[in-house]
């Protein structure tokens, strides 16, 4: 009887490098043996797994992945924790990549905004490699970029090279800032959707969006008010993607598994799914 | 005809056990306590119980066990845990736990494939057997209750025979040593498994009107009747690991105490524990029983979306005897949403 | 035999019990053979005669506080440890002496007990967390072993150990054992009690009664409902359910009728 292989086997990653960020996030780096990681596309997301500790869903980071891989990681849970433990040289096991990313093909020859809030600037930053790295064929390209705190900006020392880039309008926002090294009109006190209202945004962009649960409903009604249309709006949503492939369950939402139908959905597919939070659809059909 | 039919005496039934048991461990639905069964591995057909129905778990158990060994690792390898897989024999599965395998095969299979469910499922013969309904069963609502895959081999009661369907070349395998215990099915034969079928048609009290259960599952997503049920509620998950295609687990790391090794394992889980959508951060996607109860409704009798498409729900009636809250008779629940859904077309109408 | 050199680059353990019944040292006790080649046991009064009060990497604390002495020693405890760790019931939720004690005032019990003159002070049974930052919490009555040794092995590597909080249920249906609540309508909490002995009274046909604390977010109110259905009396269900320590917060959302001690 032949026996095939088991889908949860991860591969080994050393980990290059460690680069602090804002507060609890880290810039982890991996390399890993295989090219299996290298074919990441920007928004999928891969399984990070610390031995004896366990398993947890993370987006890809970056969107030139080329014999590494990078991880933004908060430290919130038990997994995050073990391995903010761990140093250069020592190895994590990595899944993947997983699911549906942003469409960037689709995306080709269109205007592009991407809405990223906190944590969700993660896999808009390997949308926005990805988009300059071929930027001629993207038509113009806005990034919006909320966080409660300037003290929490992530990426500070790209951002400020994208700042000075003429070809991608750059919207800073936070309810609340101290001295900022940014040039201070880049930052502005505030939310994303204050930021959707002065950038001009209109029914013919695509709109990439990532952030916690909360900001989406807002966000889209700001885009909605744009005459942005469901077609054109693109969500990344966070559920417990346990095992990537489409079996666990934990990420089931509507009926289908966030993990391989996500985490990347079209506003429109989600009209009429349950359980949305993030739509505010709840019962509405 | 594509199944190859034949006629085995019941008296034969022992032979025929004992021919199955040379291939294999046997397991069958036993006797457990005076409402309950269970497969277990039986040694003898006496221990079978042909007259259960429905046992506490469901036959998945034998292909995605409750817990087991994913991988093991050290400070410098990870390694795939294989087990030494024995071929089994699953004796007694009726039509609803053959369509829950087949839905259970379905995800299983899509990819990337579980090879744990597989090699074992794919390393097992399965011996359906007819039944005659209780009042818990509703099958015939869910259109699971004609065996219409997922066996080897297919016993039909007919009286003092069985009339044996032998569906796959891993049947026609297992059949060849009894041979001369057979016959070939004449047209009596034919008539009286027709009979059988009919009258086990006629003989459901259970069920509902199965046409628009999708859509009235979407519907109803906000009815009263999901925060009444939620009410008594217990969030023990039983209704979850007895059913046929409950496939949600759990991954957990155990380490060893030297510090270096350990193994992952896959653990059953259930989609009513408060933790089961709760992300990082302790955000929770569903922090309610009301939440988690609805959703399991919803899976089991909308079921998926694209790309499978089908409901979950086979109408096994396992749920409903496991509740110890009674808020898991399905048939009830949906007749009430159904007629909730009239009355509102009703209303809308006027 | 290991080397005094070696000795001291092991972690230090200690395991230190306040008012309980010893059942999770006995368990320890029966598992340490496996622990010794780890660690370096620096107190653990129960099973050595020499002990260190010094600081210690993982301290295990059975038993509640219920007497003002334990206070000051968990204190202790607290600060010359790195993890802390409430290990069985009465540590993690107080216990008999919580729950099914927290009807009478304790004066009357030590008068009746001690009579006019006690020789000792009692408070109320409170666990550790009401003191203290617990690091984690391994309920149990008694413990279990494999969660022991494997919550150990955790923090062992500086983890976070993983402890679930799932009900009685699943490990009871994992066994395939007849539910006694549905076919013989005993009284049993397997619902809202959490897992980790294997479901061991209804395997042998009994009810649970929740000697391990509740599971977590315990459907309380849904459970007493269903109890009364079957004939039990609403203080005899409260009594039950609040038996192991389970705190009143978790009756929050009963009926307003419910007497909640």
């Amino acid at each position: 009887m032949m026996q095939i292989s088991t889908p949860f086997m991860p591969e080994k990653g050393v980990i290059r490098s460690i680069v602090p960020m804002a507060q609890d996030n880290y810039l982890f780096e991996f390399k890993t043996d295989t090219d299996r990681l290298a074919a990441c596309k920007p928004g999928q997301f891969v399984e990070l797994w610390v031995p004896g500790v366990g398993e947890c869903p993370i987006s890809v980071c970056s969107g030139r992945v080329t014999e590494s891989i990078q991880l933004l990681v908060r430290r919130v849970g038990r997994v995050t924790n073990a391995l903010f433990q761990m140093s250069e040289g020592d190895w994590a096991g990595l899944r993947g990549p997983y699911g549906h990313g942003f469409p960037v093909e689709r995306y080709k020859g269109q205007n592009l905004c991407m809405v990223a809030g906190g944590l969700g600037i993660a896999p808009i930053r390997s949308l926005w490699q990805y988009v300059l790295d071929h930027r001629q064929d993207f038509g113009k390209v806005i990034l919006i970029y909320g966080m409660r705190h300037s003290d929490e900006m992530l990426f500070r020392e790209e951002l400020k090279l994208l700042l000075q880039r003429g070809d991608i309008h750059v919207f800073l926002a936070a309810d609340d800032a101290t001295v900022c090294e940014l040039p201070p009109f880049a930052m502005q006190v505030g939310r994303v959707t204050d930021m959707i209202r002065q950038a001009a945004i209109d029914h013919d962009f695509q709109v990439a969006i990532c952030g916690p649960p909360v900001m989406y409903k807002y966000v889209i009604e700001e885009l909605k008010a744009k005459h942005v249309t469901d077609q054109n709006i693109w969500l990344s949503l966070e559920r417990q993607m346990k095992c990537g492939i489409g079996k666990c369950g934990h990420c089931f939402i509507g009926g289908r598994f966030t993990c391989q139908a996500g985490p990347v959905f079209q506003l429109a597919d989600l009209k009429f799914v349950p359980e949305l939070i993030e739509c505010d659809n709840g019962g509405a059909q | 005809m594509m199944d190859h039919c034949f006629v085995l005496a019941k008296d034969s039934f022992a032979e025929f056990f004992e021919s199955l048991s040379k291939l294999g461990r046997v397991y069958a639905p036993v006797k457990v306590s005076d409402q309950s069964y269970s497969f277990r591995q039986v040694e003898s057909h006496e221990q079978i119980a042909f007259e259960a129905l429905r046992t506490i778990l469901p036959p998945k158990k034998y292909f995605y066990p409750t817990q087991e060994t994913i991988l093991r690792y050290n400070d410098v390898q990870i390694e795939e845990h294989k087990p030494e897989i024995d071929f089994q024999i699953l004796f007694g599965v009726h039509p609803c736990d053959l369509a829950g395998l087949g839905i259970m095969d379905t995800i299983f299979t899509a990819g990337p494939a579980d090879s744990h469910y597989l090699n074992r499922r794919q390393s097992s013969l399965i011996v359906g057997l007819s039944c005659m309904p209780d009042k818990h069963c509703f099958c015939q609502s869910m259109g699971t209750d004609c065996p219409e895959s997922g066996y080897d081999l297919f016993l039909t009661d007919i009286g003092d025979d069985y009339l044996l369907e032998v569906r796959t070349a891993a049947g026609v395998k297992a059949v060849d040593p009894i041979m001369p215990l057979l016959r070939a099915a004449g047209q009596d034969d034919e008539s009286r498994y027709k009979a059988f079928w009919s009258n086990r048609a006629q003989a459901f009290t259970n069920g509902f009107k199965p046409d628009n259960l999708r859509s009235v599952m979407a519907m109803e997503w906000d009815n009263k009747i999901w925060d009444e049920m939620a009410d008594r509620c217990l969030s023990c998950g039983n209704c979850t690991p007895v059913c046929p295609t409950c496939y949600c687990f759990d991954l957990v790391d155990i380490a060893s105490l030297n510090g270096t090794s350990g193994e992952r394992r896959r653990e059953w889980d259930s989609c009513q524990f408060v933790g089961f959508a709760q992300v990082a951060a302790d955000y929770n996607f569903r922090p309610g029983p009301v939440d988690r109860l609805k959703f399991w409704y919803r899976h089991k009798l909308h079921g998926f979306d694209d790309p499978f498409g089908f409901q979950t729900c086979v109408g096994c009636g396992r749920c409903t005897v496991s509740c110890p809250a009674g808020i898991d008779d399905i048939v009830s629940v949906v007749q009430a949403l159904q007629a909730t859904n009239q009355a509102k077309t009703k209303h809308d109408a006027n | 035999m290991t080397t005094t050199t070696e000795q001291k680059t092991l972690p230090c353990i200690a395991v230190e019990s306040l008012t309980g019944c010893a059942g999770e040292l006995l368990v320890i006790l029966d598992n340490l053979e496996q622990l010794l080649p780890f660690v370096r046991i620096v107190s653990f009064p129960f099973a050595q005669s020499k002990n260190e009060c010094g600081p210690v990497d993982i301290t295990f604390v059975e038993g509640s506080v219920s007497q003002p002495h334990d206070i000051e020693k968990l204190k202790r405890i607290r600060s010359n440890s790195r993890w802390l760790i409430a290990i069985g019931n009465c540590a993690v939720w107080g216990c008999v002496q919580a729950g099914a004690c927290s009807r009478c005032h304790v004066e009357d019990m030590l008068h009746a007990v001690y009579g006019d003159e006690s020789p000792i002070k009692a408070l109320p049974a409170r666990p550790l967390s009401d003191f203290v930052h617990v690091d984690a919490m391994l309920s149990g009555c008694p413990i279990n072993a494999t969660q022991f040794l494997s919550v150990t092995a955790s923090l062992l590597k500086d983890h976070l150990p993983y402890i679930t909080h799932k009900p009685v249920c699943l490990e009871c249906k994992l066994r395939e054992n007849p539910c006694v609540l549905i076919e013989k309508n005993l009284p049993c909490l397997g619902p809202v009690t959490a897992a980790g002995c294997g479901a061991l009274c209804p395997s042998l046909g009994a009810a649970c009664y929740g000697c391990w604390g509740p599971c977590q977010s315990p459907q309380m109110a849904a459970m007493a409902t269903i109890l009364q259905e079957k004939g039990y009396q609403l203080d005899e269900v409260l009594s039950r359910l609040q038996t192991f320590g389970a705190p009143d917060t978790l009756f929050a959302r009963m009926k307003p009728d419910a007497e909640v001690a």
